[in-house]
């Protein structure tokens, strides 16, 4: 039906209650107003109706959201369907699609075949760079480590020595053994230095020799110095004591016997001993002043200086003075040979620092094992967070605790999804197209109409033809093929129009159903829709020879 | 030309767009109903979907004469 010029200034006057003459007045000025704004290239706007724009002299609208929403109010909610894959198929066998079924296939085929082949490639590289780059990576991490580790091993053993020293300073000779220890205090400053360069430079042999020899002359004139009964275990030193000492000659060849095993380190040793003496020179010195617990190294000390003066008359003494340091010190000689070897390795090659390399180790990781307890203690804090609001979700989503956005209120919104299913069937009378505007009665009347549904469900239940098929456009609904597809022909958003509309429908010949549908923005819809079918090919072929009225304004819906 | 004529110009087009019926107004143009049918439409994903039916409003400026 077209509407002109004068039936919509009537239509208009009675909208607005303005007089024709002046609505057509306005009209006129409207009309006029919106041609100059596109010749200003400008854009003119109705409110909630939509804009007027131009290009050159043309004149579009572009209608607002409201405007397209209130036209397109009878699919209002209406999502796609998806299409089963059967039904796909004859509709492109009816399309006479066979080739792209084809293509499909065949598609199918090639990505099938392309990925089995691409997949064990990438398979296979993926094992090939796990086979591959592992030697590099290894070859790499060792030198890496080697190189890291070198310098780390001896930056700790350089900031390690100084704490090494005191303790040595405040405990016992024997207690600590210190043979090996003091020697490494002492020559870890020196070599440890030496060693940093050497194993980056690779210069170990020439360097470590050096040191070692300075040392060991060191510790031969510290027991020159302090007549220590060490010296006995040199030949020279033998001779020098001898001529001194004399009948005490036996004590040392005792040692000597004693330590026939280990002449052959007689360095070593005498470095350690001498390192021991000149480490006894600097801390026993103090204590005897303070304690005087040690007078046998004192009275060693004035041998040293007094040699020559004193050496027969002192002699029984001196037995017994030189025995206790020399017994002290066989003792520690039987105590730590084992020890001994392993520090002059030290000095010799950088093989000997893993033992102390593996101790560090072990002290790193006992330190972090500190560290996990706070992290403990944060994992507990997140687990009681997680437990507590997972306890106040479980108590809100049973209802014990009420919380707006966690409490279920989809109870009462359930029922009004599931009335849908229970389908009405009516008797049948075609109307003329009456698409109604969405009443304001609205709500109020959506939990009425379900339940009047869900009543006219069973009085609806017309004694159904035995020979009646279960699907057809035509004959009485049956709750048996709710299982199919249905033709929607009105959508309205009054349930009483609606059934009115299925009675019309049912009194023509045809299966009529009402189907709820809620809606956010109209309430609850109510669709009539004709007819039951198996599948959607039957539904659209159905669609298509409707007569005129819904020939061009249906849709196919899923009846559940 | 008042807000009340405005909006009962909005009202009425919009309920005879409704009611499919076209609404001529002179010096501007005409506004129509227009029906899109339910259509399949193949998706990127391979899927086939049934989209649903659509009525909007259009508008044809009036040609100059």
């Amino acid at each position: 039906m077209h509407i002109d010029q004068p039936k919509f200034v009537e239509l208009l006057a009675e909208a607005s209650g303005i007089d024709a003459e002046k609505v057509e007045q306005q009209l006129g000025e409207l009309a006029e107003e919106i041609r100059q704004a596109i010749a200003d290239d400008e854009a003119y706007e109705i409110e909630d109706f939509g804009i007027f724009s131009g290009i050159g002299n043309r004149i579009m609208f572009i209608p607002s959201k409201e405007l397209e929403t209130e036209i397109n109010f009878k699919y209002a909610g209406m999502e796609p369907l998806e299409v089963d894959e059967d039904v796909v198929a004859a509709d492109e066998q009816e399309d006479d699609e066979d080739p792209f079924e084809g293509l499909q296939m065949a598609d199918d085929d090639s990505s099938s075949e392309g990925r089995d082949p691409f997949s064990g490639l990438v398979v296979e590289d993926d094992e090939e760079e796990e086979e591959k780059v592992p030697p590099p990576k290894t070859s790499g991490d060792y030198s890496d480590e080697d190189i890291f580790g070198d310098i780390d091993d001896l930056d700790e053993e350089e900031t390690e020595t100084p704490e090494e020293e005191p303790a040595i300073e405040g405990d016992d000779e024997e207690e600590e053994q210190p043979g090996p220890d003091e020697w490494g205090v002492e020559a870890h400053k020196e070599t440890g230095v030496n060693r940093l360069f050497s194993s980056l430079m690779g210069e170990e042999a020439p360097e470590d020799d050096e040191p070692v020899e300075e040392t060991e002359e060191e510790a031969v004139n510290d027991v020159e110095e302090e007549l220590s009964g060490e010296a006995a275990i040199e030949p020279e030193e033998e001779d020098s004591f001898a001529d001194i000492f004399g009948d005490d000659d036996d004590e040392p060849t005792v040692a000597e016997k004693e330590n026939e095993e280990e002449v052959e380190s007689v360095s070593g040793l005498d470095a350690e001993l001498s390192d021991i003496m000149s480490d006894d020179s600097e801390v026993i010195k103090p204590e005897e002043l303070e304690a005087g617990m040690t007078e046998e190294s004192t009275k060693a000390s004035p041998f040293a200086s007094l040699g020559l003066d004193e050496p027969f008359d002192d002699s029984d003494d001196d037995e017994d003075d030189f025995d206790d340091p020399f017994d002290a010190i066989e003792e520690d000689d039987e105590e730590e040979p084992e020890e001994i070897i392993p520090v002059i390795t030290n000095i010799s090659s950088d093989i000997e620092p893993k033992p102390k390399e593996e101790k560090e180790k072990k002290e790193k990781k006992k330190k972090p094992k500190k560290d996990p307890q706070p992290v403990s203690v944060w994992l507990l804090i997140v687990v009681a967070l997680v437990v507590i609001t997972g306890a106040v979700f479980g108590l809100a989503y049973f209802k014990i605790l009420n919380i707006p956005g966690i409490t279920p209120q989809v109870a009462t919104s359930q029922p009004v999804v599931k009335p849908p299913v229970q389908q009405q069937q009516t008797n049948p009378t075609p109307p003329p197209t009456d698409p109604e505007p969405a009443a304001v009665e609205g709500q109020p009347q959506e939990t009425q109409t379900k339940e009047a549904v869900q009543e006219q469900a069973p009085a609806t239940q017309v004694p159904v033809n035995a020979d009646q098929p279960k699907y057809g456009l035509m004959g009485i609904a049956t709750e048996v093929a709710n299982d199919g597809y249905t033709i929607v022909v009105y959508s309205l958003s009054v349930q009483k129009n609606a059934t009115v509309k299925q009675k019309e429908l049912a009194e023509k010949g045809y299966r009529a159903l009402v189907t709820p549908i809620p809606s956010q923005q109209y309430g609850t819809l109510w669709r009539v829709s004709i007819g039951q079918f198996g599948s959607l090919v039957d539904a659209a072929i159905a669609g298509e020879e409707l007569e005129n009225p819904f020939k061009e304004n249906y849709f196919i819906k899923k009846i559940k | 030309m008042t807000k009340d004529f405005l909006k009962a110009f909005g009202i009425v087009v919009r309920d005879q767009v409704i009611m499919k019926n076209s609404v001529e107004i002179s010096g501007l143009g005409t506004f129509k109903a227009m029906h899109h049918s339910q259509r399949q439409e193949k998706r990127a994903d391979g899927t086939t979907v049934m989209l649903p039916p659509r009525d909007s409003i259009e508008f044809e400026a009036e040609k100059k004469g």
